[in-house]
């Protein structure tokens, strides 16, 4: 049930990734930290099959993803963009239905995952009436309706850059009932709270390579950190069980 | 409900254009004539006939288009389909005048529908950077400047016919609706829309996962290039059957999804039959049109109304909101 | 644009439509020539449509021209005969299945060479079934006869528009007119060929003679001036159109250049 990259590279026009040998554990919430234009969306990117890899392999559970067809890499992996796009004219319940789109229909998966994100009473509006933050929680419930029994790996890019700290504990909350069931969890994030509090395993990325990985507890220091963004880091307590370090003002 | 509502405007307002084409019309005298005339009837149905299926084949492909590169000005004539499809089909005619031959219907709809192919695919070869893919406003200016290039490559091309065959190509480019159509264009237009319309409806979650952006549609299982190679060819079949049998025209293609998703919301389901009514119905409203403004001109170009009377069209829908963005 | 429809319908003509005497042939005239053409022939009562260009027949309905008909319109016309002025592109589309659908009978009518345009009149009766007058021969010859003094004026060019340069080409019945009256046309092609005015002055014209918008000829007419070139400008609608017509102008534009020679 692993996922696991050997030697993969990317390009994309002037920008180059990799090589990168990585595996993630199944169960297990994975963060990626880096600084903007560091290699993170591309790096969940690939690492989900969305782009194209120039050379080395992605597997998931010994399946290349890169190989998989349509229907079955929806079964499998599950993913939320950066930034969703909302079609006009379309409502809040049909844009989260469309994770089911190669699944049987099943209103009460859509029902549910509407509740998760709090949006069950904007069911039947449309999505290009809703703000940013209310975007994402469809596109967060669209992943959720996704999940299914097949579901392996669930990648999250960015998920709580336009979330109130309420709903971005949420998603934390929902992205570690996805690990529960057995899940590789990646998560894409600029926040160090949800890094510190919600991930268990840290990928710290610079210039397109990763430069550190390992639990967050010993990764994810004010030292490497500081070392990684060129900006000071320290300790801070009390915003979870174990101390986090969040960038220092 | 909401949708239940939206399904009897659209059927009353089809019933009612074409009541308007069946019922109404100009008396030789001048005067407004109202009812059934049994000596007309065989022309008003003809026209009607290749009014609805033409119109219905244009807004699809529309609908298609904007679905596709979610693109809400997107549409047959303004990326130049329809004047691909023109130039192909003109200059099908020249060649086969040179060499001496007539181009077959089923022939001008095949090569037409390559000349759409072309037009449709260089709009997006040069409507999109390697950095932000398909750019809303580049999409439409490459359309611009292709209909434009095409548009010069038909002038040139009935330039070059006979005087013979250029009268024929010159009317038929300027756009009427047929009351006599050609039965082996009309076969072939509605064998077109039968397919694209089956294949579109049965699609339709597809296409609704379409609209969202490249990497989602992929995640939630969308075939993405298949889905594409299917929506080019159906796009550019539809829009050259249509200008097969009407000539290029303006508007429909364009404001006809806009009025359905307005209707009756995006969801293809629902937009895909939707837009085909609406299609149907404006076509056959501005030959309607047509056929009782009274013009000193024996007839009027069915063009002429759908660019006078589309244009405002869409900027009303723009006005209100209708024309809705895809949002990042 | 609600206000250019009725812009456009006031522009229509919306008197009542003259019946045709019950009985006899309802004729369609597709051709302006053709209209005066009957109108000459006293067969006006007969016509029940025209093209919207047809002068002189209000009441008369406009159902199509040369390139398009309105079908509906023609059949509520009830026409037995339709008159086509014969060019290279054919009958309107639709129009020869509609007619033999519906027993309507479409002659087409030559009118491009100054032969067709004198034969008009007899075989525009003839489709209709009655006699033309015998009369009108004579005043065709009277307005070809030759004269004697066009030489010094050839070759000429013969313009059917200066802006752009559209000349009269040598099968068009006005240059056979010039041929007939003693002078010489260039170019030697058929039709009505557009040029350039490089084009124009490389035929080394002696003569221009405009026949149309005289206005529209002054930057012609300075070129010609320039180069010593003959420039004329005639603007009669008679000349024009191959109708019955056409016979006055000519004996007009004979008279003034005899006029001109004395």
């Amino acid at each position: 049930m692993t996922l696991q990259a050997h030697d993969m590279s990317i390009r994309m026009g002037a920008f180059e990734l990799g090589p990168v040998s990585v595996a993630f554990e199944p169960g297990r919430i994975h963060g990626v930290v880096g600084p903007n234009a560091s290699g993170k969306t591309t790096l969940v990117r690939g690492l989900c099959g969305l782009q194209a890899i120039q050379s080395g392999a992605i597997t998931l559970a010994g399946v290349p993803v890169h190989a998989m067809a349509a229907a079955e890499r929806a079964a499998r992996i599950a993913f939320v963009p950066q930034r969703p796009v909302m079609p006009p004219a379309l409502r809040v319940g049909e844009v989260v239905a469309l994770g089911r789109l190669r699944m049987r229909r099943d209103p009460q998966a859509v029902e549910r995952s509407l509740r998760q994100v709090g949006l069950l009473e904007r069911e039947m509006d449309r999505v290009d009436a809703l703000s940013a933050g209310q975007s994402h929680r469809v596109a967060v419930a669209r992943m959720l309706a996704q999940l299914a029994p097949t579901t392996q790996l669930v990648v999250l890019d960015e998920p709580t850059a336009s979330l109130d700290p309420a709903w971005s504990a949420s998603v934390g909350r929902l992205a570690r009932a996805c690990a529960d069931r057995g899940c590789v969890v990646i998560v894409a994030t600029h926040d160090f709270g949800f890094l510190g509090a919600c991930c268990d395993q840290a990928i710290l990325m610079a210039e397109g390579t990763v430069r550190a990985l390992g639990p967050v507890a010993t990764v994810a220091n004010p030292e490497s950190l500081s070392a990684l963004f060129g900006a000071p880091f320290a300790w801070a307590h009390g915003i979870a069980a174990q101390p986090v370090a969040m960038p220092r003002w | 409900m909401r949708s239940a509502r939206g399904w009897i405007a659209l059927l009353v307002i089809a019933v009612a254009c074409v009541a308007a084409r069946l019922l109404v019309a100009r008396s030789l005298d001048g005067t407004l004539q109202l009812g059934w005339q049994a000596d007309a009837a065989a022309w008003r149905l003809g026209a009607v006939t290749s009014g609805a299926a033409a119109g219905a084949a244009l807004a699809l492909s529309g609908l298609l288009l904007q679905s596709m590169l979610r693109n809400p000005l997107a549409s047959p004539f303004v990326l130049g389909l329809s004047g691909g499809a023109q130039a192909a089909m003109t200059l099908a005619a020249l060649l086969a005048w040179k060499a001496g031959a007539q181009v077959s219907p089923a022939a001008s709809v095949v090569v037409g529908c390559a000349g759409s192919m072309v037009a449709l695919l260089l709009c997006i070869a040069f409507g999109r950077s390697r950095e932000r893919g398909l750019d809303p406003v580049s999409l439409v200016l490459a359309g611009v400047v292709v209909a434009a290039m095409l548009g010069a490559v038909a002038t040139l091309c009935e330039w070059m016919l006979p005087p013979s065959e250029r009268a024929a190509v010159h009317a038929w480019g300027l756009g009427r609706v047929p009351e006599a159509p050609s039965t082996a264009l009309l076969v072939a237009l509605l064998l077109v829309l039968g397919v694209a319309a089956v294949g579109a409806w049965s699609g339709g979650r597809a296409l609704d996962a379409m609209q969202l952006s490249d990497d989602e549609a992929r995640a939630v299982g969308v075939p993405l290039a298949g889905m594409r190679w299917s929506i080019v060819l159906g796009a550019s079949a539809l829009a050259a059957a249509a200008t097969a049998l009407c000539g290029p025209l303006a508007f429909v293609g364009l404001v006809a999804p806009h009025a359905a998703r307005g209707l009756l919301g995006g969801a293809h389901r629902q937009t895909v039959p939707a837009t085909l009514l609406v299609g149907a119905a404006l076509l056959v409203l501005a030959d309607a049109t047509r056929a009782i403004i009274p013009v000193e001109g024996g007839r009027l170009p069915v063009g002429v109304v759908c660019a006078l009377a589309g244009g405002p069209a869409f900027l009303m829908l723009l006005r209100r909101g209708a024309v809705g963005a895809w949002r990042a | 644009m609600v206000l250019m429809l009725a812009a456009l319908a006031a522009c229509a003509d919306a008197t009542p439509a003259a019946s045709a005497s019950s009985g006899a042939m309802r004729v369609v005239s597709l051709s302006p020539a053709i209209t005066e053409t009957l109108v000459e022939l006293g067969l006006r009562d007969r016509l029940v449509g025209r093209t919207p260009w047809c002068q002189g027949v209000p009441g008369v309905p406009a159902l199509g021209s040369m390139t398009e008909v309105d079908l509906e319109r023609l059949t509520a016309a009830k026409p037995d005969l339709i008159l086509l002025q014969r060019t290279a592109m054919g009958a309107p589309p639709g129009l020869r299945e509609a007619a033999a659908e519906r027993g309507w009978r479409v002659e087409e009518v030559a009118c491009a060479s100054l032969a067709d345009v004198r034969t008009l009149e007899a075989r525009v009766a003839g489709a209709v079934g009655v006699s033309a007058s015998a009369a009108r021969e004579a005043q065709w010859e009277q307005a070809l006869r030759p004269l004697g003094t066009l030489s010094e004026r050839s070759p000429t060019v013969l313009l059917l528009s200066a802006e752009p340069v559209m000349a009269i080409g040598n099968d068009a019945f006005l240059a056979q007119a010039w041929v007939a009256w003693g002078g010489v046309t260039s170019p030697a092609t058929p039709g009505y060929p557009p040029m350039s005015l490089e084009d124009l002055f490389a035929l080394r014209p002696r003569s221009i003679l405009l026949i149309g918008a005289c206005p529209s000829g002054a930057t012609l007419e300075a070129a010609c001036a320039q180069r010593s070139i003959a420039f004329e400008c005639i603007e009669d609608g008679r000349l024009l159109r191959p109708g019955p017509a056409l016979r006055e102008g000519l004996g007009a534009w004979r008279e003034s250049l005899e006029a001109r020679a004395r």
